[in-house]
């Protein structure tokens, strides 16, 4: 199983502190494909740094099975090494055979003789390009995404598309995002975040009304405040 | 088909592997990042203890600095700086460490005890070497080693970069309800460089103001290495029972701060 049991998660800010989630509980089978539906701001980042490992709880606990993977994680990818050590690093630390994902990455990368240059010289464009390649190169048993399903011009990104809907022949899927197409397409079970909380709807649909309910709200406000501004 | 179960022990050993080779890869890690933005990479490591270790071999010719005892001078100076540089080093590694192992995280058997233990390992090494190198180097320059009793200026050594990977580890430990006591640690600990006895032995000291010293642990450790290193000096405070206390009393502090809870942590200091 993956997902939260009684996870409180606050953190302080400007002197204030904020809870995102209070003793929440929710679990899915490893092999799943959730889309979320989750508006800005509303704490899906966190949610998902927990799920995968990058932040503690400040209470309770997350359970995991298997490798959880952000999909195009460049996290521990070092600006100092090159790519190819970079990825050979990773599949030391999991037990992988490092030629084959390194030879995996740079063919799917498309980076050529730059997969052997330190990242730091990379752009934006090839950095995700090669952590989007190693997401597809890791043996993953549940992908997790805040909004990121593929990255590049339109070439790479239906490669992207191809790559992950073959991944997720047998491996699932956590996926937050503000695209109910984007969920409807990748995932077969929906639900919203909303007010610290995941909740299933019984269908795709479902979820997009609710949410399309919420974020008009929240857009009401935003019009408001502008308002308030001018006055 | 009947599953087959292992023994406990089965489980344990390959658990301590897996811990082993993550450690080992974390260390590895280190080593290859360590100012990797930098064209003299690596060598920085060595490169700054030795720029501090000439700028103070410097300040003893220019105020003309007479030794306490019969040995020569860069002799005199290493066996004060380069115990306290590996206290010194080892803290700002595994501080640093802490923000290091956030990104890795995302592996399931690292976690911050490790990476602070493979960024002391490493700081242990370097130091290690950097000891060597010097004093082989002053071997080669100007004819002179002197190693009395090894295993006494190794046991100083260790103290003092246990020490300083115990201090961290509390500090960081600290840190989890106040972040600030992790940015003022260098404020906290600017003033060992002058009361741990990197320029003068504890036997120069006034009794007064040695009874007040000897509550720095720094100073057994600075101590203990000079005796070890030196036949004509045994100094009058140079105790491994205080130094080894405190080392066990910071490590126990940092695995109690360590493991709790940090919401209850401030309602316990609230």
């Amino acid at each position: 199983m993956i997902g939260f049991l009684d996870v409180s998660k606050s953190y302080a800010a400007g002197g204030q502190t904020r809870c995102i989630i209070n003793k929440f509980s929710q679990l899915f089978d490893p092999y799943d494909r959730v889309g979320i539906l989750a508006a800005p701001g509303s704490g899906k980042s966190i949610l998902l740094g927990m799920l995968c490992g990058l932040e503690t709880p400040s209470s309770g606990s997350i359970v995991r099975q298997g490798l959880v993977w952000p999909i195009g994680h460049c996290g521990p990818l070092h600006p100092g090494m090159t790519g190819e050590a970079n990825v050979r690093s990773v599949a030391a630390f999991l037990g992988l055979d490092a030629d084959e994902i390194a030879i995996y990455c740079q063919l799917f990368s498309e980076l050529g003789d730059d997969f052997h240059m330190p990242l730091r010289f990379y752009s934006g464009s090839m950095r995700a390009r090669l952590g989007f390649a190693l997401s597809m190169a890791l043996p993953v048993t549940t992908f997790v995404s805040d909004e990121m399903v593929s990255t590049g011009d339109a070439g790479f990104r239906s490669k992207c598309d191809a790559a992950l809907q073959q991944r997720l022949t047998h491996a699932g899927l956590i996926l937050f995002t503000r695209n109910p197409q984007t969920a409807q397409r990748l995932c077969s079970r929906h639900g919203l975040l909303q007010d610290g909380r995941i909740e299933m709807c019984a269908t795709a649909q479902g979820a997009a009304t609710r949410f399309a309910g919420q974020t008009s709200e929240f857009s009401a406000i935003v019009d408001l405040m502008a308002g308030l501004e001018t006055i | 088909m009947i599953p087959v179960e292992r023994p406990a022990s089965h489980e344990m050993l390959r658990s301590i592997g897996d811990t082993m080779r993550t450690l080992g890869n974390i260390v590895r890690r280190e080593i290859a990042t360590r100012f990797t933005g930098d064209a003299l990479g690596y060598a920085w490591t060595y490169v700054m203890p030795l720029s501090s270790i000439g700028f103070i071999y410097l300040a003893f010719a220019y105020f003309g600095r007479v030794l306490p005892f019969d040995t020569d001078r860069l002799s005199f100076i290493l066996s004060g700086m380069l115990p306290y540089l590996a206290f010194r080093f080892t803290v700002n590694a595994v501080v640093r460490a802490r923000a290091m192992a956030q990104p890795l995280r995302v592996f399931a058997g690292v976690t911050p005890g490790l990476a602070y233990t493979a960024a002391a390992l490493v700081e242990f090494y370097n130091g290690l070497l950097l000891f060597a190198v010097l004093m082989l180097l002053n071997f080669l320059a100007f004819g002179n080693l002197e190693i009395d009793d090894p295993l006494l200026a190794l046991t100083g050594f260790s103290l003092a970069w246990a020490l300083g990977a115990t201090f961290a580890y509390a500090a960081l430990g600290f840190a989890r309800f106040a972040e600030i006591l992790v940015r003022s640690i260098n404020v906290v600990l600017r003033p060992l460089f002058f009361i741990s006895g990197i320029f003068y032995t504890a036997n120069e000291l006034p009794g007064g103001v040695l009874d007040v010293l000897r509550y720095n642990p720094l100073l057994d450790a600075v101590e203990l290495t000079r005796t070890g290193l030196f036949l004509s000096y045994t100094s009058r405070s140079a105790g491994i029972a205080y130094p080894l206390v405190c080392v066990l009393a910071l490590l126990a502090t940092g695995l109690v701060l360590h493991r709790a809870p940090p919401r209850k942590i401030a309602e316990t200091l609230a």
